[in-house]
């Protein structure tokens, strides 16, 4: 088989994200750069001398193309900057301090929505048009309509107020407790996604004539899900993983905010509305390159699963 | 009528479903403009002997009121109206700038269409949300801007959806039949290839409003919306979230609102794809 | 004693009007029987009922006895204990009937698997041997193959394959030849009989084409809107058939023998001259990225058509004939030659060209619904091309002459307010036959405008294309893959293989003694519909090569009978033989 082939492929899907991570660093850059005011100017009028000190401590004194190119450089040393509002940290500091965190709950609520909704999905699929089928099909569709900022309180209040039987905040939890309602609001949408593009998908593939073949030569249920219509029916899924990543971001702002985890989410709300353009920058460069690295090794795995692209 | 928009329209009214939602939207819609009419009450006079009252139909407070007195009724049925024009406009900003982009693409073709696409493909990649936060931030705060962020987050859906058809229509025998015919460019755009993009582009429509209304009461959640006393649904629900130990009625009411017309505008656009796409429909 | 018995069949969907009424027949033991009939008379259905697999919401009745088994309403249990080992079934597009996430090895190891047949090195043993069995070449290295790196006769031969593996007692095969080459089609056929007698199964064969049942069948069942309206020994229908419709059926596909051509006349007004035209186009593999392969799809073509001729352009997949006529149109650019219409030089994009000349060349299409705009009424579709190139004309006179038309080729002029889904395909190749020549055009070019039509009507739509030609001296540019319809109406025929004319003659010669080996070849794969004419051998072995690797020397000598040492290195020109154009080194020595 060609090993080259998919070799060429792969190394052309990452040489295709260079320009594109170039891209979202020079359109963040120029939108932190046309932002008016910065951290400095709701603070009491400060002496001219001082201004000029601090511009030329943050070298805010040079022309854009000069502080785009230092800043294009400290990036490829791994140099986010320093942060505006936090003295003396820098912002790799701080995002190293508050991802693996975020990641925790991300990762922890990714895990939970694939596994549901593969299954529920699969199971809906199975009996399509049956009353379970139905019922899923009913559930998913409120899922998709419930956004993570009415599903974390509405999940406190019962939870957490009404039964008390889990944290209402992330201080207040256990080790393990206080992971339990933040994973599960964030979940929940992309569990819903998930079930309806899993059943969607898996319906497709066995109204297709290849499973009707295989139904032919007599292989039963469990023989033409596992080894005919698996495959082919978790391809949509992998090309979903990029907006599901994507939602899983924007969630955990959310999230983060409502239970009070100190995580990236919450950094980036909290430095954008103190204007800390260094650490905005950051974050957004920092999620941009976790999305497109996600991306690109979705990519390659679609390329490895499907026969059709991995040999020519 | 032109057979797609028939078909759409005979849809709606022969799925049970579909033609409830279809009508609730519709009710919702009237309710949040006749109400405040008929309402005693103002969105936003302050009334503090009358804070986080129960709903009661006595004083015509039927949603209760708010940490302020304010009437929540008034206020929500202002909130969908906001969260509605939002929605709706900022899915027509996405619709215009994804159909012309996306129709240029597919009918130019070749090298032009290939540089469009990667710089969408681009832009999907994109945590487009953290774009909208820092221009919400970055710039004042105004309605207008809503939009346009919203609008900037969604053509690309649809660029991508109306390239497609638009190639595979460019490729189709009756286009190239009327070339042979000797009809002009022109008149094969407007004639052979838009109509037939209809029902696709109404589709899509009915499945960008909703995500709008997500990105907008994401926003207003976050506090980077829309601005007090005017408000939106998801203005609303972070409100209600301080309140909801002594008054849950603040944060369920106006969340099973935004639920519920979330779920009418999904569930319609789902109903209508599966007129366009007749392998979902066949069981 | 029958092995299926089908007593009393009825299916429906929903409301609907029933697709099958009352059908009863049986099967023997080893027999083949043919099931014929004209598309949507249930053919299909007959099969996916005795199979079980129709959809969930089919409400089927009657009964299916399979050896004392009740099949009508049985569960998927019942099912898998016949399906594979005492029938299976063979589907028409093995493309879209072979999963294509799964290598061919495994997709037939499963089905061993399954049902216990053998395990271990034994099965992956008997996957060989009934691949080697079906002629696929290197089975040890196809094994691990996916089916789209297959050709479609090699398809073909896998899905056979996976349904002897388990010997079954009945096999039905559903147009199983449809989607592949006359020239493949007669091996595919050739496959099934042979190996139907090794493994002792009963055939059923679902097909339209009564020369493949005359052939292959000893008994035949024909099948009119879901009634069988006659069955019997094929020889018997065949030659005293006794239903009205079985009649039609058999009058609308006489042996290719038996057709005449059109009276030679003489043309001397040339409309269309093609000198040396070449086209090539780009294609982008699967999923490469930068690579395009250039695809020469057509080498040195050299033809004219005069006035009120009919020329037949005839080739199988891959020949270049589509690309040619699209070429010729404007719809492609022509790398190399030169075309004259009308004494002027066309060339480049359609847009491009005079409108008197677009006016005066026009193209009805294989698919009729497709080439018809879904969001227009039938009569703007016709009166669209009087828009552009009538431009005096008033609505009036437009409205009248579109009314004329419709009326012309046959459909009632109230189907002008119609939409193209609205119409059966028949109805819509009418309306494209009216729509082309509504201009008065000089040339009309029909890309397999007949190709999806089934017998009786495409006889309607040939009659309605000679009259045409009669009344205003239209010369017609037939592309076809059908050697009857070609023979039927055209005065002259050009054979394409692989991108290059290889025999240009007379109709009445081309047929009656065919110069290169190829129209020998297509030819004698035409099935003949008399059962009293044995089923020949497959004329020729191998199938077209890739247009992206094509042979040295005669693109056709892999396969020809006749090849010597000059054919594998030299590419043959046109010579001309008493009046006949032919592309092979032995032209002349050979004898076909």
């Amino acid at each position: 088989m060609h090993k080259t082939g998919a070799i060429r492929f792969a190394l052309f899907r990452l040489l295709a994200a260079i320009p594109t991570l170039l891209l979202v660093i020079v359109i963040a850059f120029l939108m932190v750069h046309a932002a008016p005011g910065g951290p400095f100017d709701e603070e009491r009028r400060l002496p001219a001398a001082v201004e000029a000190n601090i511009a030329r401590a943050y070298h805010l004194d040079e022309p854009v193309a000069a502080q785009f190119l230092r800043y294009m450089n400290g990036l490829l040393h791994g140099d986010l900057g320093p942060s505006y509002s936090y003295h003396d940290r820098t912002v790799s500091e701080l995002i190293a301090k508050t991802f693996p965190l975020s990641l925790a709950v991300g990762g922890l609520a990714m895990l939970l929505a694939l596994l549901l909704g593969i299954s529920a999905g699969i199971t809906a699929a199975l009996r399509n048009g049956s009353r379970q089928d139905r019922i899923v099909s009913a559930l998913a569709m409120s899922g998709i309509s419930l956004p993570v900022f009415v599903i974390a309180p509405v999940l406190v209040l019962f939870f957490a107020v009404y039964a008390g039987v889990l944290p209402a905040s992330w201080s207040g939890g256990g080790s393990v407790s206080r992971f339990i309602l933040p994973v599960i609001a964030l979940a929940l949408p992309q569990i819903a996604y998930i079930t309806r593009l899993t059943r969607a998908s898996m319906i497709e593939v066995l109204n297709s004539d290849f499973i009707r073949t295989a139904r032919a030569q007599g292989l039963g249920t469990a023989t033409i899900v596992r080894r005919h219509a698996l495959k082919p029916a978790m391809l949509p899924l992998l090309s979903y993983m990029g907006p599901a990543i994507a939602g899983i971001l924007t969630g955990s702002v959310v999230v983060e905010q409502i239970f009070g985890i100190a995580g990236l989410g919450q950094q980036f709300v909290g430095a954008a509305v103190n204007r800390d353009y260094t650490l905005v920058l950051g974050c957004v460069i920092f999620y941009a390159t976790l999305v497109i690295v996600l991306n690109l090794f979705v990519d390659m795995l679609y390329g490895f699963l499907d026969p059709r692209i991995r040999q020519r | 009528m032109s057979p797609t928009l028939l078909a759409l329209a005979q849809r709606i009214a022969s799925s049970r479903m579909v033609r409830g939602c279809t009508i609730m939207l519709l009710l919702t819609a009237v309710v949040a403009i006749i109400g405040p009419l008929l309402s005693p009450h103002s969105y936003q006079t302050v009334n503090f002997d009358l804070r986080l009252a129960a709903p009661s139909f006595g004083d015509w407070h039927v949603f209760g009121t708010d940490d302020l007195g304010r009437d929540l009724f008034v206020r929500t049925m202002m909130g969908v109206q906001i969260t509605l024009v939002v929605a709706v406009v900022a899915s027509l900003v996405s619709l215009i700038i994804g159909v012309i982009y996306g129709a240029v693409a597919g009918y130019v073709g070749g090298r032009v269409d290939a540089l469009m696409m990667r710089i969408v493909d681009a832009l999907y990649a994109l945590p487009f949300i953290f774009f909208v936060i820092l221009l919400m931030v970055a710039f004042e705060r105004n309605f207008l801007l809503i939009f346009v962020a919203i609008g900037a987050v969604n053509w690309l859906d649809m660029a991508r959806i109306v390239r497609g058809q638009t190639l595979a229509l460019k490729e189709r025998e009756f286009v190239a039949a009327a070339r042979i015919s000797g009809v002009s460019t022109p008149r094969i755009i407007f004639r052979h290839i838009t109509p037939n993009l209809l029902g696709v582009v109404v589709v899509y429509v009915t499945l960008t409003v909703p995500q709008a209304i997500l990105i907008e009461s994401f926003l207003s959640f976050l506090g980077l919306g829309i601005q007090e006393p005017r408000t939106s649904l998801g203005a609303l629900v972070e409100r209600g979230t301080g309140q909801m130990e002594q008054a849950p009625w603040v944060l369920l009411l106006p969340a099973a609102l935004l639920a519920v017309i979330l779920y009418c505008f999904n569930f319609l656009g789902d109903g209508l794809r599966d007129t366009l796409d007749p392998t979902e429909r066949n069981r | 004693m029958s092995l299926l018995s089908v007593k009393n069949l009825r299916l429906g969907y929903g409301n609907d009007s029933p697709i099958l009424h009352d059908l009863s027949f049986d099967l023997s033991a080893g027999e083949s029987v043919g099931l014929v009939g004209e598309s949507g008379s249930g053919k299909t259905q007959t099969a996916f009922a005795i199979m079980g697999l129709l959809p969930g919401h089919a409400r089927l009745q009657g009964s299916i006895d399979f050896e004392g088994v009740e099949l009508c309403g049985a569960s998927a249990a019942v099912y898998n204990r016949l399906r594979s080992k005492r029938m299976a079934m063979v589907f028409q597009d093995p493309l879209q009937a072979l999963n294509p996430y799964v290598s061919v090895g495994k997709q037939l190891l499963q089905i061993l698997l399954e049902h216990r047949l053998a395990a271990g090195k034994a099965a992956e043993a008997r996957v060989l041997d009934m691949l080697r069995q079906v002629g696929l070449p290197e089975p040890s290295r196809q094994y691990h193959a996916y089916p789209h790196q297959l050709s479609g006769g090699m398809r073909q031969r896998v899905m056979i394959a996976a349904a002897l593996l388990g010997e079954p007692d009945v096999l039905i095969a559903d147009e199983p030849t449809t989607a592949l080459d006359v020239t493949v089609q007669a091996q595919i056929l050739d496959l099934l009989a042979r190996l139907k007698a090794r493994y002792g199964s009963a055939l059923l064969l679902i097909t339209h084409d009564l020369g493949i049942v005359a052939g292959s069948c000893e008994r035949m069942l024909v099948l009119d809107r879901g009634r069988l309206i006659e069955e019997g020994a094929t020889a018997a229908i065949f030659s005293a058939p006794q239903a009205v419709r079985s009649k039609a059926m058999l009058a609308a596909s006489p042996a290719i023998a038996d057709i005449d051509v059109p009276a030679q006349q003489v043309f001397d007004e040339t409309l269309l001259k093609v000198s040396n035209a070449s086209v090539s186009y780009f294609m982008k593999p699967f999923a490469a990225v930068w690579r395009r392969e250039e695809i020469r799809a057509v080498r040195d073509a050299t033809f004219s058509v005069a006035a009120g001729e009919t020329v037949a352009l005839v080739g199988e997949s891959g020949s270049g004939k589509t690309s040619l006529v699209r070429a010729l149109l404007g719809l492609l650019p022509l790398e190399g030659g030169a075309v004259q219409f009308l004494g002027a030089t066309v060339d480049g994009i359609v847009e491009r060209r005079a409108k008197s000349l677009r006016r005066d060349m026009q193209l009805v299409f294989q698919d009729p619904v497709a080439s018809l705009n879904p969001s227009m009424r039938v009569a703007a579709i016709v009166a669209e091309p009087l828009r552009v190139h009538a431009l005096t004309m008033n609505e009036n006179d437009r409205n009248t002459a579109v009314k004329k038309m419709l009326t012309r080729v046959g459909l009632p002029a109230d189907i002008g307010v119609r939409f193209p889904q609205q119409l059966s395909g028949g109805q819509a190749q009418r309306v494209a036959l009216a729509r082309a020549p509504i201009v008065d055009p000089k040339l009309l070019v029909l890309d397999e405008a007949v190709a999806a039509l089934d017998g009786e009507v495409r006889g309607e739509i040939l009659a309605l294309l000679k009259k045409e030609q009669a009344d205003r001296g239209l010369a017609l540019l037939f592309i076809s893959h059908d050697l009857s319809v070609v023979k039927s109406i055209s005065h002259r025929v050009l054979v394409m293989y692989l991108g290059r004319i290889c025999e240009h003659a007379p109709s009445r010669d081309l047929f009656a003694r065919p110069r290169h080996p190829y129209t020998r070849a297509l030819l004698d794969s035409v099935p003949v519909p008399d059962p009293n004419v044995a089923r020949r051998a497959p004329a020729v072995s191998g199938e077209v090569a890739s247009v992206t690797s094509l042979p040295t020397g005669c693109s056709f000598h892999p396969r020809c009978p006749h090849a010597i040492d000059i054919c594998r290195v030299q590419q043959p020109g046109l010579q001309s033989i008493d009046g006949i154009e032919v592309a092979c080194h032995r032209a002349a020595d050979l004898t076909l």
